[in-house]
């Protein structure tokens, strides 16, 4: 689990490309917030 | 959908100059050999790149820098960039000077970066993150969480879009009940 964050970044891009994830501080209402818990190691 | 990185600290004993992977994963029965490929196929099966590394960095400098990253018009890729540097590049994600040049590649302010790490000043953020992420009780990375919604470990599109959508459907629920 710790290493196989493979996908993360790409399922993360698709959902930017779909429009579903802005980053924090955009200003959206009835907004949901993702949380993701990681590490840079 | 607003997207927040939380900190969680994976190795936080790591010391600066690093640790040897055969050191850090000692009498745990992992094939650094083994391993590296299984990883190797599944990044390339993602046409992600990834490199062979010797030793493993302590992250708790990079975490602030990311956090402080994220207040920076466009900072947020600075995550990919560490990503990199890490899995990618092999280089001591602890090293400031190192952070410096990370920042400085994806068009941050290198005065700005150092004065980061030398002041220490989102250490009380990163401190925020590890409290939160043991008050959820995260034990691995990645984990997504919202609305009470969690999935771990990595995912596909289609579960992450799935988690979303629960996640905005009892939001919903919960306004039109108020």
């Amino acid at each position: 689990m710790r290493e196989n964050r493979a996908s993360l970044g790409l399922a993360l891009q698709a959902l930017y490309a779909d429009g579903c994830i802005r980053t924090s501080g955009s200003a959206m209402s009835q907004s949901v917030e993702l949380e993701v818990f990681t590490d840079y190691v | 959908m607003n997207l927040t990185w939380v900190h969680f600290p994976l190795h936080p004993e790591t010391p600066a100059e690093g640790i040897a992977l055969e050191d850090l994963f000692a009498g745990r029965d992992i094939d650094l050999d083994a391993m590296y490929v299984q990883m190797k196929s599944l990044m390339e099966a993602e046409g992600l790149p990834y490199s062979r590394r010797t030793h493993s960095y302590n992250s708790r400098l990079a975490q602030e820098l990311g956090k402080w990253a994220d207040t920076q018009p466009g900072g947020e890729a600075i995550h990919d960039a560490l990503y990199r540097a890490y899995f990618v590049d092999t280089l001591n994600i602890g090293d400031p000077e190192v952070l410096v040049g990370i920042a400085a590649s994806v068009g941050l302010s290198e005065a700005d970066a150092r004065k980061v790490l030398q002041d220490r000043s989102f250490s009380e953020a990163v401190d925020a993150d590890w409290a939160r992420s043991r008050q959820f009780g995260i034990t691995g990375v990645p984990t997504f969480v919202a609305n009470g919604f969690g999935v771990v470990g990595a995912q596909s599109y289609e579960t992450l879009e799935h988690l979303i959508k629960r996640a905005r459907e009892v939001s919903q629920g919960s306004n039109s009940d108020n």
